[in-house]
């Protein structure tokens, strides 16, 4: 059996909206293996974005537990946070945000310059299939590329844990597939744990297991033997 | 309330900050308007109402001695309206207890009791009782100086007989709203006092009845004034009749109207760049708040909001710039009102009503609105060209040059992003670059006066006007007397000087001022040229300050011609040989020798520069107390206090009032520019703490374009500065003043330390911003 690397118990997310409590995470228990790959689905406002952003040290809980490894995400400060977030985690977001005045290359560097053993950027993106766009600026790159520029800059670093939130909500479906399929190639290879939010339930397939999200809370845990190829997914 | 105006006030609640400090910068804008608008509004109001309610005298003319039948005569001058004779005489004045040698001029009517022109206003006590010889009136400011009121005691020395005096009142005269000693240049109302006697007092003492000595009129309104001024001179000309002069060469007028006039350019210049200022940042500042919403507009657009939106920005402006404007207005009515509070001892008018034209918060709030209401339109406009859904798309980043990224190749990603920034977005940078250089000229408008002042101190009194006292004889004397002044008690040093009054005549245009002789190799009286090297005047020719010879037109090697208002005014033709860089006053100067040859004389002398031992001062004033052809003493200590507390304290008042503002302002101008930076790049911001920078990396990569921003900001706006001021300058030239652009290195300092200050404070907040910056907030906002 390989290793919990996440953990959480009873995590509740409270927000307060003047006197009314909106309660995005209520009670979530969850366990995340190591170099899993694991699709969340459910529907809008259901808390996927919420508890993603709690996994990767973006936003802390209201109550319960949550850890990755020994780190305690929900009492750290945000010192431990931030070099949680710089040691061990890759984000990847629906709207790529690049930093438009760097190009490709420059992305990634700025996320190689503060790493421990990163890769070098070049070595990152030809992985992607970007070897022609190095010195391109986000302007000058398809909504596809960019996004895959993303992912470039998220795994630079070797990150432990892959987050993707939507990371092919605003692409169609060969594009898509193409980013699909260098997250998973990114999970092999690596064996780095990836997490990806989607409403495309087609996306499941292709993930170790896909978890559905209902109220706040994991309703159903899917559990795949055999993962499917990227390339097989259509939508 | 419809959604777009709940939107209008969460908006206004989320930039609260900014709105204040836009609305604050245009508050100073405008109150720095207002109140020096009103002040000098006020002034001049004040003054015309006083020169017409005391009727004010449109001509002046001293004599030696006429009968009173001459009056008459003078009065049936066409465009004479009346005439008023009176006697006149400059006197020594004895005061309890002040060991400074204290003149006065003593006045009383020839004929009647209480004066018809230039009718006096009594500030406390009474009127004189003309049947009691022992009462007399002293005017308020030499009162106030010399802590004297009703019931105090003065003595006086008339015609070499000292007699006693008790003050029964204190006065005001249109005369003397500034009272200026014999060849004095500025006020002094400590050392020099009007006083006001029966007729019987001077006319019993110099042998004047029945005759006068001096004669002001009134003429009819646009009456041919040079042809009453010549008739009096032809009239007077056998009575030993002194040159006639209009206001325009009555000491008191001459200074009140060069105050004025300085006040008015004041008026007229700074305030106006000030609100002009304020305007333009609110004009760029609601534009950039404005574009940072772009994608809410594009939206608003998408659901079929048209012109609602532009309405909807111009609420947000109004919600901006009225309470600013509102705020200036205040600040600057009660300001108007201090400032005219604080003149009062300086503009002695009977009353100073302050004044506000209806038209300056008009313009004021025209000039916001247009500037406010201008750029946010302008923006929302920019943005509302564009298709909706190019909108909608965070604004396309600019195509950067190839070129470009390869020479940067080598640079740290945080400098690059600095640099691209800035290099490639000309705009935003410009208008961040121009909202910060515009900050420190401010700064340097109020501060440098100060600089000013004390240049015009160093080089007047410490490089050319070297003699600790003046002495002026009563009428000019023999060579000797120059001997009996060294032996004076404390005298170190004493050397003559020739002052005669003359006409200086170029063409057709003419001046008249005082000529000084001076002698060879004088150390207490010195000429300066443009780079502060002695000039030495010739043996043949004139040297006239630089202003003076522009005035005339003169270059050097033109015939001036010379005439003396003294003695046997005798007439002359002289060379122009030079100019000299008087700051202070318009005078011509000689070479003593060449002087005395005209005049052909012997040696003659008029006054003595001497140099003191300061502890033995006081029975250096006592002694020339005690010596009857002594008329005056001038003090260089006293002069530079009068020209501190003249010009100086009304400049510095206004000065100290502009530093202020520019503060307010360049603090808002920093702040904002900042804090609208921050928000054009808070969702960069926040990607690079999620990829795990620190905040404080982050912050670094920040600040770095506002580092080199502010770098390059600084020394072009003290560039500006030292511009600016030099333009406003050109403004200022007074006949009397001229303010030399000395800009000390210090004032420099001071406005670069400011804006840097104000970035420094700006960016601590934004800093503060920075590390609370909620991530996910940021992120999902795109704010
Ligand atoms: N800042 C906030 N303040 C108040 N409520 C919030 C906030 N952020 C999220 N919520 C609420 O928390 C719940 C979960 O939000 P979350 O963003 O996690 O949903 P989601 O599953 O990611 O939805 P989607 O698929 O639409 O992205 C929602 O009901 C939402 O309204
Ligand atoms: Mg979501």
């Amino acid at each position: 059996m390989p290793q919990i690397v996440f953990s959480s118990r009873n995590l509740n997310k409270t927000y307060r909206v003047g006197s009314v409590e909106v309660a995005a995470l209520q009670g979530l228990d969850l366990d995340i293996y190591q170099g899993e790959f694991i699709v969340i689905l459910g529907p809008s406002g259901s808390g996927k974005s919420t508890l993603l952003n709690i996994l990767g040290g973006l936003d802390s809980a209201t109550s319960g537990a949550a850890a990755w490894r020994d780190h305690n995400l929900v009492e750290a400060s945000d010192e431990e946070l931030t070099r949680y977030r710089r040691e061990h985690v890759g984000f990847v977001f629906q709207f790529y945000n690049l930093i438009p005045s760097l190009t490709a290359r420059e992305n990634v560097e700025l996320v190689t310059d503060i790493a421990e053993q990163p890769m070098r950027p070049e070595e990152a993106l030809v992985k992607l299939g970007l070897s022609e766009r190095l010195d391109h600026f986000p302007s000058q790159l398809s909504g596809g590329e960019q996004q895959r520029v993303a992912i470039a800059r998220a795994i630079a670093k070797r990150p432990d844990v892959l987050l993707c939130d939507e990371p092919t909500g605003a692409l169609d479906c060969r594009t898509g597939v193409g980013v699909l399929s260098a997250l998973d190639e990114v999970n092999r290879s690596f064996g780095t744990t990836t997490v990806v939010i989607t409403h495309n339930a087609a996306i499941g397939a292709m993930a170790d297991r896909v978890m559905y999200m209902a109220d706040g809370r994991i309703a159903r845990i899917e559990s795949h033997s055999e993962r499917a190829l990227p390339e097989e997914i259509r939508w | 309330m419809k959604a777009l105006d709940r939107k209008l006030l969460r908006d206004g609640r989320r930039l609260a900050g900014q709105a204040v400090t836009i609305a604050l910068v245009l508050a100073s804008g405008v109150a720095v308007f207002i109140s020096s608008l009103s002040a000098y509004r006020s002034l001049v109001t004040s003054q015309q109402n006083y020169y017409r309610e005391s009727r004010f005298a449109d001509a002046f003319a001293s004599l030696k001695r006429a009968p009173l039948s001459v009056a008459a005569r003078i009065a049936d001058i066409p465009g004479v309206t009346q005439v008023e004779p009176r006697l006149v005489y400059d006197v020594t004045i004895g005061v309890e207890g002040v060991s400074l040698p204290v003149s006065g001029r003593m006045i009383a009517l020839a004929a009647g009791d209480e004066p018809e022109i230039d009718r006096l206003h009594i500030v406390s006590g009474r009127g004189l009782d003309h049947a009691n010889p022992a009462e007399i009136l002293v005017t308020q400011a030499f009162a106030e100086a010399n802590r004297l009121g009703p019931g105090d005691r003065i003595s006086a020395l008339l015609n070499g007989r000292r007699q006693s005096f008790r003050i029964v009142g204190t006065v005001l005269s249109p005369e003397y709203v500034f009272s200026t000693g014999p060849s004095e240049p500025l006020p002094d109302d400590k050392r020099f006092g009007v006083f006001y006697v029966s007729r019987e007092v001077l006319a019993h003492a110099f042998a004047m009845e029945g005759a006068f000595n001096d004669i002001v009129l009134i003429a009819a309104p646009g009456a041919n004034m040079p042809a009453i001024l010549s008739a009096l001179d032809l009239l007077l000309d056998r009575w030993g009749g002194r040159v006639a002069h209009d206001r325009n060469l009555q000491m008191s007028h001459r200074f009140l109207q060069d105050e004025l006039r300085q006040q008015g350019t004041m008026a007229a210049t700074i305030p106006p760049i000030f609100l002009l200022i304020s305007a333009f940042l609110l004009h760029v500042v609601m534009g950039r708040l404005v574009a940072t919403q772009r994608e809410q507009i594009a939206a608003l657009k998408a659901l079929g909001y048209d012109r609602e939106i532009t309405w909807h920005f111009a609420k947000f402006a109004a919600l901006i710039v009225l309470p600013g404007v509102g705020l200036g207005v205040a600040a600057g009515v009660v300001l108007g009102h201090v400032m005219l509070f604080s003149y009062r001892p300086f503009f002695r008018f009977p009353e100073l009503a302050y004044h506000l034209p209806v038209w300056a918060p008009v313009a004021a709030t025209a000039i916001a609105l247009f500037g406010g209401l201008g750029g946010a339109i302008g923006a929302v406009r920019s943005v509302a060209r564009l298709r909706p859904a190019e909108a909608l798309k965070p604004a396309a980043p600019p195509a950067y040059s190839a070129r470009f990224s390869r020479a940067l190749a080598p640079v740290p990603a945080r400098w690059k992003i600095a640099a691209r920034g800035a290099g490639e977005h000309p705009l935003r940078t410009g208008v961040t670059l121009l909202g910060l250089i515009v900050a420190a000229p401010l700064v340097l408008m109020g501060l440098f006066w100060t600089d000013a002042l004390d240049y015009v101190v160093d080089v007047q009194f410490a490089a050319s006007e070297r003699a600790d006292a003046v002495v002026q004889f009563v009428e000019p004397l023999p060579a000797r007397v120059v001997e009996e002044v060294r032996r004076m008690p404390g005298v170190l040093l004493a050397e003559p000087l020739r002052i005669a009054p003359v006409r200086l005549r170029a063409g057709h245009l003419e001046y008249q001022t005082s000529l000084t002789g001076l002698s060879d190799r004088m150390q207490l009286r010195r000429l300066l040229d443009d780079r502060l090297h002695v000039v030495v005047p010739p043996k043949v020719g004139l040297l006239l300050s630089r202003r003076l010879a522009e005035r005339l037109r003169l270059q050097v090697g033109d015939p001036v011609g010379l005439d003396f208002l003294e003695g046997r005014q005798k007439r002359a033709a002289v060379p122009l040989a030079g100019v000299v860089n008087d700051l202070i006053g318009l005078s011509a100067y000689m070479d003593r020798g060449a002087m005395d040859r005209l005049l052909q004389e012997d040696q003659t002398v008029s006054a003595v520069a001497v140099r003191l031992d300061a502890s033995r001062a006081d029975d250096f004033y006592a002694a020339t107390k005690k010596t009857p052809k002594i008329s005056t003493v001038s003090l260089r200590e006293r002069s530079i206090r009068n020209f501190r507390d003249s010009t100086g304290a009304v400049v510095l008042l206004l000065a100290g009032i502009y530093v202020a503002f520019s503060i307010t302002i360049a603090i808002g101008v920093v702040y904002n520019n900042l804090r609208i930076g921050f928000q054009e790049r808070s969702l960069e911001l926040a990607m690079l703490r999620v990829l795990g920078f620190t905040p404080y990396e982050a912050a670094r990569i920040f600040f770095s374009e506002i580092l080199v921003e502010v770098g390059v900001a600084i020394p072009l706006g003290l560039v500006a500065g030292y511009f600016l001021v030099r333009l406003l300058l050109l403004a200022f030239q007074t006949e009397m003043f001229e303010i030399p652009p000395a800009i000390a290195p210090r004032s420099y300092f001071w406005a670069a330390s400011l804006v840097g200050g104000a970035a420094v404070v700006s960016a601590i907040l934004i800093g503060r911003k920075l590390w609370r910056q909620d991530l996910v907030t940021a992120l999902k906002g795109r704010e």
